[in-house]
């Protein structure tokens, strides 16, 4: 039950009456209190109400869906007052608090307007109706589960490269034949030598057969096999700007997977850090982008140290063939030096890996410090922070193994490009 | 990125109860003022320690010139037992003497003591004398004697008004328009009865004869009966009454039930306020952790040790990477390699590159900041 402020306001008038003597007081306090029964007695029943939800169970990060609640009223007599259907508070639910009024056997559709704060499931807490009585003097209050759950998917900010990265794989593939061959290549074509061809990529037997000199074209290769490696842990929950290294990973993982789909290679995603968060094999080219912006959602940076030994192995059991693993993860000294390194070797024996970190504009930022003493010790930490990362990249590079170390803006856009780099040059 | 609240922010909480909270402080400090003007008060009018324009220190301190001491008294009986000599020299000043209940005053008039009233009613004035009647009121300003009653003789032209009294001329003499009386009390004592407070007071004690009047009322120089202690009654507020009268008994009837009834009235809004329209939602939240922290508390570390040396080889190192790769001199050049051919690129004399790339440490933060300078202009030069 719930009293109202006009049971309050009753009471506080209720002195008013002092000098009438303490019976008056005394017949006003029994009014107030039969009046709260007489509320308790005659408010709808809550038990009677039924509760059901409709409508969106996903949406991205950063737009506003609506969920239904629909209450109906099985009892004898009508419900109101109000509904307070409660959300998780980064759901971002509006309105608070409903307004209620259902005649008997009637329903009504309440409206909730969601724009989530954060990526993930956000589900909907329990239903709290308040019904009041006719005098408006007392409620009776209860709770209703009806759970709910939408699915927030990440932003895929980096949408905006798509145009341009398409329009670079369209230039590699088909319109602009390559002359020079490597895994994957199929043959396209023989055409007339021009000058600038590849003299390697001359067809000698088809040139003796002609009397002019022929080369063979090829096109890109097909049906190369991409895996990004998505590393969960603590060093995935540092924030670059406002958002954490892994979400900056996940849109780079986007652009990547939607422009790899599109150029006809198989896309694969691990996400782990000591144990398996996420893992999405198989798909065919229409299902990438659903599939992977759902196993997607549900990921959280973890705070412990992730298992280089794990991924990698992983990674070798669940690829047979050579492809290219992208791994997010970031280039701190620590961790790349006692954990990624030593388990690196098995994984670039058998397959071309790309370890892509997103930068920190801060910390060379910090490196310009100058004028006092303040800015030129952050001066010296943000460059004694930036030789450690060039030390770790030139350890990287002299072990045969790629690095892409970008400011968050450009981070999805220079993975993507190393990425049909590759692509050019047949090493995939 | 995220926000966990879903009522209202601090923010609207403050709008929402900013008029609440003005006007409880208004009350407040409404409260502290009267409190202030009151105490301020009760410190005041005729008392002997009180130094404002009401107060009366100056004239205690005139009588102690005298001789005369001057003991504060807070009822009728303190006054009336005990003193220096039974009935000679004993003055009681009652000096509010309407606030006193009249048998308290009758038992001061029945002794032999000089009695000096300021202001007394009818009541007051026939529990000391029969002699002396109040007769009107008159305004304060300066009077002339007026008769032949040694002290206003003594003092001339003096201020006084406030009440006026009447009395039979063969028991009691009236001075200055009847605002000052002398006459004799029940118990046979000099009786001087005052119309106002205005000539003993300190803002106007130092005025015409205002002095000597209320020294000579007070039995100062007396002739016959010299003063010997002044007993100075001055009633507390509380002790008003014939009982201890408190609040309650001074309150209508109906007032505690009235409070009773708010207080109940304020228990069922707690009620309504306290109760929520479902339970607080909890979530957990991410951690939020800046990629740079460790880098800005390197650098706080290296602040506060001033770990100049290591400080400068960080930046030093850092000139080295971005110089070295543009001057093509290998990958793991020797150091007179590297200063040779920066100082050739950059323009500038070997020994001072050599200082600046390899030199020793800086030996405070003023030498660190203009070492970062320094490799600033070198790099700017070299890679010009």
């Amino acid at each position: 039950m719930a009293l109202t402020g006009r049971t309050a306001l009753v009471a506080l008038l209720g002195a008013l009456l002092a000098p009438l003597g303490p019976g008056w007081l005394a017949g006003l306090t029994g009014l107030l209190a039969a009046g709260v029964l007489v509320d308790l007695a005659l408010a709808g029943r809550i038990a009677d109400l039924r509760l059901a939800r409709s409508g969106a169970t996903t949406t991205r990060l950063g737009e506003t869906v609506t969920v239904t609640l629909l209450v109906g009223n099985a009892g004898r007599r009508r419900a109101r007052g109000v509904l307070r259907d409660a959300w998780v508070p980064s759901a971002g639910a509006s309105p608070r608090v409903h307004r209620l009024d259902v005649p008997a056997g009637q329903r009504r559709r309440l409206a909730c307007t969601l724009t989530p704060t954060r990526r993930g499931d956000r589900t909907a807490a329990r239903v709290t109706v308040r019904l009041s009585g006719p005098l408006g003097l007392a409620c009776r209050q209860r709770r209703h589960a009806v759970p709910w759950s939408v699915r927030v998917l990440p932003p895929f900010t980096s949408r905006k490269f798509l145009p341009e990265k398409l329009a670079r794989l369209r230039a590699l593939d088909g319109a602009v034949t390559v002359t020079r061959r490597g895994q994957g290549t199929e043959f396209d074509s023989l055409r007339e030598y021009v000058m600038g061809d590849d003299v390697r990529s001359i067809d000698w037997r088809a040139t003796a057969r002609r009397g002019e000199v022929v080369v063979r074209t090829w096109r890109p290769e097909r049906d190369r096999r991409l895996v990004c490696v998505l590393d969960t842990g603590r060093t995935s929950a540092a924030r670059v700007g406002d958002t954490p290294r892994l979400d900056a990973a996940l849109d780079a993982c986007l652009l990547l997977s939607a422009v790899a789909a599109r150029a006809g290679d198989r896309v694969d995603l691990l996400a782990a850090d000591d144990v398996v968060r996420a893992r999405v094999t198989g798909l065919t080219r229409a299902e990438v982008l659903p599939r992977l912006v759902d196993a997607m959602a549900a990921l959280e940076p973890t705070l412990i140290e992730s298992d280089p030994g794990l991924i990698v192995s992983e990674v070798l059991r669940q690829e047979r063939k050579r492809c290219l693993v992208v791994w997010f993860t970031a280039l701190d000294a620590a961790p790349v030096e006692f954990g990624l390194l030593p388990a690196l070797g098995p994984l670039t024996a058998r397959h071309t890996v790309l370890v892509a970190s997103v930068g920190d504009p801060a910390v060379s930022a910090l490196a310009t410090g100058r004028g006092d003493a303040a800015g030129v010790y952050g001066a010296a930490a943000a460059e004694r922070a930036l030789a450690d990362r060039r030390r770790v990249t030139a350890t990287l590079r002299r072990r045969g193994v790629l690095v892409v170390d970008e400011p968050a803006d450009v981070f999805a856009s220079r993975v993507t490009d190393a990425y049909l780099g590759l692509k050019a040059a047949g090493r995939l | 990125m995220t926000g966990t609240a879903t009522g209202p922010s601090a923010r609207q909480l403050g709008l929402r109860l900013r008029a609440p909270l003005v006007l409880a402080g208004l009350v407040l400090l409404a409260t502290v003022l009267i409190g202030l003007a009151q105490s301020q008060q009760l410190r005041g009018e005729l008392d002997p320690d009180a130094t404002d324009p009401s107060g009366s220190r100056a004239l205690r301190v005139l009588l102690e010139q005298q001789q005369i001491p001057v003991r504060r008294v807070a009822g009728a009986p303190e006054a009336r037992v005990g003193g220096v000599a039974e009935d000679a020299g004993t003055v009681v000043l009652v000096a509010f003497p309407n606030r006193i209940p009249t048998e308290a005053l009758r038992s001061i008039g029945s002794t032999p003591y000089r009695v000096v009233a300021v202001a007394p009613d009818a009541a007051a004035l026939s529990a000391l004398t029969d002699d002396v009647r109040p007769s009107g009121s008159a305004p304060v300003v300066a009077r002339s004697p007026g008769c032949a009653a040694p002290p206003a003789v003594l003092a001339g032209e003096v201020d006084l008004g406030g009440r006026t009294y009447q009395a039979h001329p063969d028991t009691a003499e009236v001075c200055y328009g009847g605002t000052f009386t002398y006459g004799r009390t029940h118990g046979g004592g000099p009786l001087v009865v005052i119309g106002s407070v205005a000539p003993l007071t300190n803002e106007r004690l130092g005025q015409r004869g205002n002095a000597a009047l209320a020294l000579a009322a007070l039995g100062a120089g007396d002739t016959d009966k010299p003063a010997v202690e002044v007993r100075w009654l001055l009633t507390q507020p509380g002790q008003a009454g014939a009982g201890q009268a408190g609040l309650l008994d001074v309150l209508p009837g109906w007032v505690p039930l009235a409070a009773v009834q708010l207080l109940v009235g304020g228990f069922l809004v707690a009620l309504w306020r306290g109760r929520r329209l479902g339970p607080v939602v909890a979530e957990p939240l991410p951690v939020v952790v800046r990629a740079a922290e460790t880098v800005e508390g390197r650098s706080r570390l290296y602040r506060r040790v001033r770990a100049t040396g290591r400080a400068a080889d960080a930046l030093r190192a850092g000139t080295l990477a971005r110089v070295v790769p543009r001057v093509g001199i290998g990958v793991a050049p020797r150091p007179e390699a590297v200063v040779a051919a920066v100082a050739r690129r950059a323009g500038q004399p070997e020994p001072v590159v050599a200082t600046l790339l390899y030199g020793p440490p800086p030996v405070d933060d003023a030498a660190l900041v203009r070492l970062a300078d320094a490799l600033d202009g070198l790099e700017r030069a070299a890679l010009r």
